[in-house]
């Protein structure tokens, strides 16, 4: 029954606490799509044709390293056009830190953002009348 | 391993795998001397078989060039580390940053269309480096345009963009005309 995956947080007379690894991602993911001047997550092709087959992907675009009580996280992101990127990374990181400590208890030693793409604004379908 | 080396891995499998089960079938006398040999008779003389069998054996092959690719070439697109400090690292990718660059430089009235070109110093270029990236654009421009006025400013704007998105200053960009067009840009109907 064990999983390699999860993590054992705590043992005590009550019973044992595991966090798995896709928890931590899904976290990660979160806190980082709640940030403004993100577009979104990048996962690549075979994120892509799960989320057209309808299967959301709260994991997409992250990658964790967790230990017993550390963990590490690497985002891969899509970034709005006409954001400073730096000031957004910031956010990221610090968002992203919280919400893992917060939720978990694991402390996070690193935040790594990796800008992959980004994202225009789409051009209105319905064109808005401004002269008659 | 990318996703493109994966299904090729898959491809390849069940074709090893479903060629293991027709031998076991065989080996264990499942199937008939006679009825196996028509089978195969029938098989061989059927024109898809040979384009089936070349197509495994070029699977085969690229799969077998790409194991002797060095460990680290991962999939992940190049990228430029823009920070790095306590809380982690920021990397930017370059396709990233060549759309950026598209976007900009086409949003130029006078330029018609663009081809960018990133180069990321590497080893000793970039200890050597002012800048972490440089950026070639080779224009083409519309013929009512001023061609040093519009390459001029070509370079303004990139240098203000990276500014403020990459916060970094600086950032050469050369430009070199690629052809020169008449052909009427398509701008949106502005009233009814």
């Amino acid at each position: 029954m064990a999983n390699e995956k999860e993590v054992l947080k705590k043992d005590n007379q009550l019973g044992s606490i595991r966090i798995a690894d896709d928890v931590v991602s899904i976290i990660a993911g979160l806190a980082a799509t709640e940030v403004e001047g993100i577009a979104g997550m990048s996962g690549g092709i075979a994120g892509g044709i799960a989320e057209m087959l309808g299967r959301k992907n709260f994991a997409k675009g992250v990658k964790v390293e967790v230990g017993e009580k550390e963990a590490a996280v690497d985002l891969y992101i899509i970034v709005k056009y006409g954001v400073r990127i730096p000031d957004v990374a910031l956010a990221a990181q610090e968002n992203v830190k919280q919400a893992i400590e917060t939720m978990t208890g694991l402390s996070v030693v690193e935040v790594n953002i990796h800008v992959q793409g980004v994202s225009f604004p789409e051009e209105e379908k319905v064109e808005e009348v401004r002269v008659r | 391993m990318g996703i493109i080396n994966r299904f090729l891995m898959f491809v390849i499998s069940l074709v090893l795998a479903g060629a293991a089960i027709v031998v076991l079938v065989l080996s264990l006398g499942l199937l008939g001397e006679a009825s196996w040999l028509a089978m195969a008779r029938d098989l061989l003389a059927r024109q898809e078989t040979p384009v089936v069998a070349a197509v495994v054996a070029v699977l085969c092959l690229v799969m077998v060039l790409r194991s002797f690719l060095a460990a680290g070439t991962g999939s992940r697109p190049p990228e430029i580390v823009l920070r790095t400090s306590a809380d982690g690292e920021v990397s930017v990718a370059v396709a990233a940053i060549r759309s950026l660059v598209l976007e900009t430089v086409r949003a130029i009235r006078g330029i018609s269309d663009a081809e960018v070109s990133i180069a990321v110093p590497h080893g000793k270029q970039a200890k050597e480096a002012t800048a972490p990236l440089s950026v070639s654009l080779r224009l083409v421009v519309n013929d009512s345009a001023n061609v040093p006025q519009v390459s001029e400013l070509a370079v303004k704007k990139l240098q203000e963009k990276f500014a403020q998105v990459l916060s970094v200053d600086d950032i050469p960009v050369q430009v070199a005309i690629g052809g020169i067009t008449n052909a009427p840009v398509k701008r949106e109907r502005r009233v009814v």
